[in-house]
């Protein structure tokens, strides 16, 4: 993957396309690092795909300045197996044990930024299965979420709820 | 800390709803969080959807109800499974607690059998031994003897009415079968034993709750602040659906 500092970024976007690198589309991240893509994985970015359609592919570095050059490589990562048609759930599966939360977090930002479908519902998928079945300080504390219930507030819904956490007994088997 | 988009949020719940990730006791674990997402757990869509999921054999009275929230509705419907779950599990209970005394009193009627059966083994082995001396003095009878002691062997074989030597057989017939009859009990009652506190380790785990655990001290009393706690509840939830209407 070809990677330059590109200091102009403003520059660069709004410059012509020159007909020698028309191949590639370049993807500047936030950072201004440069990410040399096919324009078939561009197409699976919406975001990026829509700017190309508007200036009718004279423009081919687009610059993402919500997306860090740490999340970027994932993003197109995922966008080669997509086109491929290789996502399994063994690709997902390892796909996902290299990220922590934190990163899980960025990269759905960053496909909702891109607004690249697939990689929006695996992910929502992902964090699904991460807070499924966990406490309220987990789930709080995996987003960061702050807390902005009064004490008495959350005494009360607490109350309120206390259907859902008093369990069911389990007596399933023995009803045949 | 990144902070996700309301649209973002919700579209993590709905994918997770929708695939059963996350169940009814996520979203409200959820909406406890913050207020953004109280709101967005408590949308219609996703309630009803765990509605038609959980409940799929209640009737849906979805027109009428459009009113109260469908995450009140859910509560009801768990509320009312809830009571049908706990009464079937207090019937299992019992089920199972009779079971328990069945099995009690199978054991004991084995072991009132073997006593008996131990009574006769032992008078049929005296008598085994007082023929067996029977024996000796009509063979004794045979040879010189002493006037005293043949006086006394020969009175010995006269009270004795019947005819020794098949009586002996016939003993050893039956002392056998007691042994055998004995041994057979003594299997019966290990089985029925084992039953026995196998039912009594099915049950253990059936009364088993973890949020009651540490309660179980006093069960009558525990039950009736469930009860309690129960009809507190009910009357909430008809506040809060009087409030709704």
């Amino acid at each position: 993957m070809a990677e330059e500092v590109s200091s102009q970024m403003n520059s660069l976007s709004i410059s012509e396309t020159n007909p020698s690198s028309s191949a590639t589309i370049s993807l500047v991240s936030g950072d201004d690092i440069v990410f040399k893509v096919e324009p078939t994985i561009a197409k699976e970015m919406e975001t990026v795909q829509s700017f190309i359609d508007e200036t009718d592919g004279k423009i081919t570095t687009i610059p993402l300045p919500n997306i860090s050059s740490h999340d970027l490589p994932y993003v197109i990562e995922y966008c080669e197996k997509s086109i491929a048609g290789k996502i399994t759930k063994e690709f997902e599966a390892e796909f996902v044990k290299k990220l922590n939360n934190e990163e899980v977090k960025e990269l759905f930002l960053a496909a909702n930024y891109l607004n690249i479908k697939k990689l929006l519902d695996f992910l929502s998928q992902v964090i699904a299965d991460r807070i499924a079945n966990k406490s309220v300080e987990y789930v709080r504390r995996y987003f960061g979420i702050e807390n902005d219930f009064t004490p008495e507030e959350e005494a009360k819904l607490r109350e309120e709820l206390a259907w859902t956490f008093t369990g069911v007994d389990p007596d399933d088997e023995d009803e045949n | 800390m990144v902070s996700l988009p309301d649209e973002l949020w919700s579209r993590i719940l709905e994918i997770g709803i929708g695939n059963s990730t996350l169940t009814y006791k996520d979203l409200c674990c959820v909406s406890i969080t913050s207020r953004l997402l109280r709101r967005l757990s408590s949308e219609h869509s996703l309630w009803n959807r765990l509605l038609s999921s959980d409940f799929p054999l209640s009737p849906s009275y979805f027109p009428s109800s459009s009113s109260s929230s469908s995450k009140s509705l859910y509560k009801l419907r768990f509320e009312i499974d809830k009571e049908r779950k706990i009464a079937a599990h207090k019937r299992a209970i019992l089920r199972k607690e009779s079971q328990i005394s069945e099995h009690s009193r199978r054991l004991h009627d084995i072991q009132k059998l073997v006593s008996q059966e131990k009574i006769k083994a032992i008078q049929t082995s005296h008598e085994f031994s007082h023929l067996l001396r029977v024996r000796e003095a009509s063979v004794a009878l045979n040879v010189w003897q002493p006037e005293v002691v043949r006086g006394r062997q020969k009175q010995m074989v006269e009270q004795c009415g019947v005819p020794a030597e098949s009586r002996i057989r016939t003993l050893e017939m039956e002392l056998k079968l007691c042994k055998q009859q004995i041994m057979g009990l003594e299997k019966s009652h290990r089985d029925e034993k084992r039953r026995l506190d196998a039912a009594k380790k099915e049950l253990e785990s059936m009364k088993y709750h973890p949020l009651q655990e540490k309660k179980r001290v006093s069960g009558g009393e525990n039950e009736r602040i469930v009860k309690q706690k129960k009809l507190k509840n009910c009357n909430s939830l008809r506040e809060k659906q009087y409030k709704t209407q």
